[in-house]
């Protein structure tokens, strides 16, 4: 549940999203995760290239809770990391526009960069 | 000490806030992170280093909110300070002994931006933004035709008038996210405030505290009454006492300082009878220029039309009053100022001044100006040249004077007994 449901947020309001926030929502997209699995898929994704420090993962967690983008979904133990508890947290409806509206804006763009030949033709 | 009790000590650099809510979880993805890394390798704890110097920062800046928390803390002086300019308003009205126009206008549109200023603060407190910003530009507005018809009004309300709604309205019109820079504006505009208020302060400064001296008497004539004033200041207006030497003691009312122009109404400071007619200088306009001496000379007019001089000489200054006194000298006086000096003056020149009595008048002869003149008694040994604007005090040792030493424009000028 958002932290700010005062809030209505519109999904194009919100792009251009920076990339740790945008990377985060990527990593939420394929379910609920907790910040370390956050953090690993983030990694993983970039190939390296984004590394999430804790308190950039749970600065940006922070505000994509209070614009309604992210909500927690409980406290479990992660029983591929250790027995504690961890907060888990979950793209909202208003999350997923947001983070689609992003990807098409950067489609947009990549398509602009290949018209331009600034990127090599996709093989068909 | 391990790793996890290190970056315990490094989230310190995070908001208590922030760290309450998210300071355990922080540490079990630290505590993954070093399960998963080489804890000892120098680039693991930089990126633990970079990742709160670039974290930390601007969390504490989204929990601190300079703007709304400056708001907040403006908001409370605002409404004390517009209630403090009402109280004030209503003291001066009582405490004034005449209500001339455009004193009663200007109380009224004081007190109506002191009003307009306390609403804003209100609004500030309540978060109406836009109720805020239109009582504060009213209210500046206000004070802006309040000053124009009361230049003389008090330095400090001059600040509070001005600054505070200006610097209120900057800080209301700037954006939310911006809120180091609209900070920073207000602190700008109370600099400039104060800037601005410098010269007045210096100009205050003009009229010095203290206990002043002079004279006073009717016009045309030698002023031989002397007087004293106290000059106080109370809170942020001058308060001048005259006493003359009959006692009756005089309130300066209506104390106008314009640039090189003291103005100022005279009132028998002690209540008088009922049906008691107070009479002297009582409700005289006074109307007194500075000299470049630093004294104060010019006009009293009476309600009668009686016109006096009045001199007031700032206290330290050596310089005499444009009023001058001749007070008599006895034979054995002048006697013993009789003789010739050797003048050293302020430019390093020579003289020689020679002091005789002429017809029972003490006189001096001035060989580099080829002058003479009399000497007019000043009182306590100071003497001043006719048609001169300074005094010379002798130095008498055994009932003759030995030297003298006066205060020019141009310098001090010393005198030694040759004959």
């Amino acid at each position: 549940m958002s932290r700010n449901p005062q809030k209505q947020p519109f999904p194009e309001s919100f792009p251009p999203l920076s990339p740790p926030t945008f990377h985060i929502l990527l990593a939420l997209a394929d379910g609920e995760l907790h910040g370390y699995a956050i953090m690993k898929g983030v990694t993983a994704r970039s190939e390296g290239t984004v590394r999430l420090g804790p308190g950039t993962l749970y600065g940006a967690l922070k505000r994509l809770l209070e614009d309604g983008l992210v909500e927690e979904a409980g406290e479990r133990a992660d029983p591929e990391q250790s027995d504690e508890r961890r907060r888990y947290y979950r793209l909202t409806s208003v999350g997923r526009s947001v983070a689609r509206a992003e990807a098409e804006r950067l489609d947009a763009l990549v398509r602009v960069a290949r018209r331009k030949k600034l990127l090599g033709v996709r093989p068909a | 000490m391990n790793a996890e009790r290190i970056y315990r000590m490094l989230l310190r650099a995070y908001p208590p806030a922030f760290r309450a809510e998210y300071g355990r979880e922080m540490v079990l993805v630290f505590r993954d992170q070093c399960r998963d890394s080489d804890v000892r390798t120098l680039g693991f704890w930089m990126r633990v280093f970079s990742d709160i110097v670039r974290s930390a920062p601007t969390l504490r800046a989204e929990a601190t909110r300079t703007v709304e928390v400056i708001m907040k803390l403006a908001a409370i002086p605002t409404v004390l300070l517009a209630a403090f300019g009402i109280f004030g308003a209503v003291n001066d009205w009582s405490a004034a002994s005449q209500h001339a126009g455009t004193y009663v206008l200007a109380i009224v549109m004081g007190v109506a931006a002191s009003l307009l200023l306390l609403g804003a603060g209100v609004a500030i407190l309540l978060q109406k933004r836009q109720a805020a910003r239109l009582t504060l530009v009213a209210s500046l507005l206000c004070f802006i035709a309040t000053r124009l018809v009361f230049p003389w009004m008090g330095l400090f309300l001059q600040l509070v008038g001005s600054v505070l709604p200006v610097g209120l309205l900057i800080a209301l019109y700037w954006p939310r996210k911006s809120s180091t820079l609209g900070a920073a504006s207000i602190a700008l505009v109370a600099l400039s405030g104060l800037g601005l208020a410098v010269p007045q302060l210096c100009r205050a400064q003009a009229l010095p505290l203290g206990r002043w001296t002079g004279w006073a008497g009717p016009m045309d004539r030698p002023s031989a009454y002397p007087i004293t004033l106290d000059v106080t200041r109370a809170s942020d207006s001058l308060q001048i006492m005259l006493h003359p030497a009959d006692g009756n003691d005089y309130r300066l009312d209506a104390i106008r300082l314009r640039d090189d122009t003291l103005n100022f109404t005279l009132h028998l400071a002690r209540a008088l009878p009922p049906g008691d007619v107070p009479g002297g200088a009582h409700g005289s306009s006074c109307t007194l220029l500075r000299q470049r001496a630093g004294y104060y000379t010019g006009l009293c007019t009476g309600p009668d039309g009686m016109r006096s001089d009045l001199s007031m000489v700032p206290p330290g200054s050596t310089h005499a009053a444009d009023t001058v006194k001749d007070l008599p000298l006895t034979a054995a006086q002048r006697e013993s100022l009789v003789g010739s000096y050797s003048v050293t003056l302020p430019m390093g020149g020579q003289d020689v001044l020679r002091i005789f009595e002429e017809n029972g008048i003490l006189k001096a002869h001035s060989s580099h100006e080829n002058r003479t003149g009399r000497l007019l008694y000043q009182g306590d040994g100071a003497f001043r040249p006719e048609g001169s604007d300074f005094v010379i005090t002798f130095v008498i040792e055994a009932g003759r004077a030995t030297s003298f030493q006066g205060l020019r424009e141009d310098g001090v000028i010393k005198g030694t007994r040759t004959q």
